[in-house]
């Protein structure tokens, strides 16, 4: 009996994901980048996770999405229409074939081999407590290792940046 | 109740949490049924859809309202009674880009946080002092961001 | 057929979401907002305010509501009409989602979420982006400043609001808001965690652009920043999910350091809870009235830095408490 919230959902998905590919202008892409995360937190809470759920929001959503909006925004100096619009010749329309041909082998395949796919996941609820206390514990090495390797990131993201930054400027007043 | 290691056969629609002999099998469950058979989150969306179904009318009753006619004066972005000049999008904050980077960081690390914070009081003082580790090595690089975006000719 | 309806329609659920705690509620609770807010900032600033819609202009935010659907949505030419009116509604909805977790009593709550905490959080994370695409939608400079400047204001005061309340976190061991409120029967919050209260009071005004925190809506720089080129209803929308938003973080306030609905038995727990709400609120609109506005980039460092520490400070306090073993006092 296929699950109508995971049917929901994985449209919501899907189809942002297409409208995010096949919008005109960037920021309708990102935003459509924007609506298929909140259908995948969606999907994790229906899986049990909504502690995830929330923090993809937050994450995904509210900081990476933010991000692309932001960098489209200040580096297209245009209006964004820069993707010109051109009718898909014969080579085009030969790959959108292969490609829809490709998909449905691949969606036949998966539901012959796992026959219960249109139902929901197994939900399972893991217990918050639980995983700090095993964060905290058996993996913190783990998060150490994570923190060192995150801080590492920025400054060297945050020096390549102000690096080109300095080229440009001392190039500009030469 | 732990099941150290008779997992090697069944994989499949199981989930373990723990490692080595603290492991245990998590049962399935279903969301909880909050109220009239719905779950919480069914609760949400209806009352989201409440809130759509008062805002969206009152939308497009304003637009139909309004009257047309198009008229290049009116139609020009306000600026104070200046004529409008010069594209509208231009680079004025990237001095600031550092703090959307951090934001990201934080943004994760209070993931983290928040499961170390439910667990504080079940965790001995000597495992919390590596989580402390994890935050003081992450104030470093938000003192180099907040040191490059406050020089503004760099930018 | 009818009768299942009659039967959802009068059944507790659909009556606590349409009215009270949900939709009505928030909603005239942000319109006598408005009023409030201008009465009080009148007479911080030695004036009346509206005084003719109704008695002492109570009518007021209906009359503005009123004109406001009536006037012709005006937008400059190359906007993007569609995209603004859309992000003038998700405004709307994202302000108001965080009021099915308020709890207005024992067990009187729309939605009781056992992440009801982080829930509240990655809703308010979403309002940066919306605010930005409003002002890039605008097509003005001024709108777009204004978006941007909010983006940055907002991100920068989030991280400190969330590590301030990693203390009640600690204490209660829960992110369930009923059971937060439960643990406060001996003692609020507010007095173990001042420095988190104080961190998140500071933060939810920067996230509520008011002042001493509004320079993205300054009135004498960018007429009215993002918002500059939203009328008739859109403009509605967005004005009225401001104040939904300060009803919403009064009441979380009210919620994580005040005790909620607790108090002595003379009033209804509701009661309790509304009059706590609306105090924090006008506490909000005193401070408008009150202080002057901050410049952009000491706003940004403050809110990176000394505030986070600040928080910070505040969960190595809380963890003090719990090595002396005071928590005893917020276990049920």
């Amino acid at each position: 009996m296929p699950d109508i919230a995971f049917l929901a959902l994985s449209g919501l998905v899907i189809v942002s994901a297409i409208f995010a590919l096949e919008a005109r202008e960037l920021i309708y892409g990102a935003v459509g980048l924007a609506f298929s995360l909140i259908g995948v937190a969606g999907l994790f809470i229906l899986l049990g996770a909504e502690y995830l759920a929330m923090f993809q929001i937050s994450v995904y959503v509210g900081a990476v999405v933010v991000l692309i909006l932001f960098t489209i925004m200040l580096v297209r100096r245009e209006s964004g229409r820069i993707l010109e619009e051109e009718e898909p010749g014969r080579l085009g329309r030969a790959g959108i074939l292969v490609a829809g041909l490709v998909a449905l082998a691949v969606a036949g395949a998966v539901l012959v081999l796992v026959p219960a796919s249109l139902e929901a996941p197994e939900f399972y609820r893991v217990p918050l407590r639980e995983l700090g206390r095993l964060l905290a514990s058996s993996y913190a090495i783990a998060l150490v290792i994570l923190g060192l390797l995150v801080g590492a990131t920025i400054v060297g993201g945050l020096t390549l940046v102000r690096v080109e930054r300095e080229e440009k400027t001392s190039g500009a007043t030469q | 109740m732990p099941e150290p290691t008779s997992r090697s056969t069944d994989l499949s629609n199981t989930l373990y949490i723990g490692t080595g002999k603290s492991a245990h099998r998590l049962p399935t469950t279903s969301l909880r049924k909050s109220r009239m058979g719905l779950d919480v989150w069914s609760l949400v969306v209806i009352f989201e859809a409440v809130v759509f179904l008062v805002a969206f009318p009152l939308l497009v009753f304003g637009w139909l309202m309004g009257a047309k006619g198009k008229n290049p004066i009116r139609d020009a972005p306000f600026e104070s009674g200046q004529t409008h000049l010069g594209e509208a999008r231009q680079r004025y904050m990237m001095q600031y880009y550092p703090y959307l980077i951090m934001f990201i960081v934080f943004d994760v690390v209070a993931m983290f946080l928040f499961t170390w914070g439910l667990a504080f009081s079940s965790v001995s003082s000597s495992q919390n002092y590596l989580f402390l580790i994890f935050i003081a090595i992450l104030v470093a690089p938000l003192g180099y961001a907040s040191y490059l975006a406050g020089k503004r000719e760099l930018w | 057929m009818i009768s299942l309806v009659l039967r959802i329609i009068t059944s507790r659920t659909f009556l606590e979401i349409v009215f009270f705690p949900g939709f009505l509620n928030v909603m005239l609770s942000a319109a006598l907002l408005t009023w409030l807010e201008r009465k009080v900032i009148a007479r911080v600033q030695l004036r009346i305010g509206p005084l003719y819609a109704g008695i002492s202009g109570i009518l007021q935010p209906i009359a503005d509501g009123v004109k406001l659907v009536f006037k012709e949505a005006i937008f400059p030419e190359l906007a993007d009409m569609k995209l603004l009116m859309l992000c003038a509604l998700g405004l709307m909805m994202l302000a108001f989602a965080p009021a099915v977790v308020i709890p207005f009593g024992e067990g009187f709550v729309i939605a009781d979420m056992d992440v009801g905490l982080v829930y509240v959080f990655a809703v308010m994370s979403l309002f940066p982006s919306v605010i930005l695409l409003i002002g890039w939608g605008s097509n003005s400079k001024y709108s777009f400043l204004g978006g941007l400047r909010s983006l940055f204001q907002q991100v920068a005061y989030e991280i400190p609001m969330w590590f301030s309340v990693l203390g009640i976190v600690m204490l209660t061991g829960t992110l369930n808001l009923t059971k937060i409120v439960e643990a406060q029967q001996r003692l609020w919050f507010i007095v173990p965690q001042v420095l988190g209260f104080a961190v998140f009071f500071t933060a939810a005004l920067a996230e509520l652009e008011r002042t001493p925190f509004d320079l993205p809506g300054a009135e004498t720089e960018l007429v009215m920043g993002w918002m500059t080129e939203l009328s008739g209803v859109p403009f509605m929308l967005g004005f009225l999910a401001m104040y939904t938003k300060l009803y919403v973080m009064s009441a979380l306030i009210t919620t994580l350091f005040l005790g909620g609905w607790s108090g002595p038995g003379l009033l209804p727990q509701p009661v309790w809870f509304l009059l706590k709400t609306f105090l924090v609120a006008s506490v909000v609109v005193v401070i408008r009235g009150t202080f002057p506005r901050v410049r952009v980039d000491i706003l940004l460092r403050a809110g990176w830095t000394r505030l986070l520490l600040l928080a910070l400070a505040n969960i190595f306090v809380t963890v003090a408490l719990i090595s002396l073993g005071l928590d005893w006092v917020w276990r049920i």
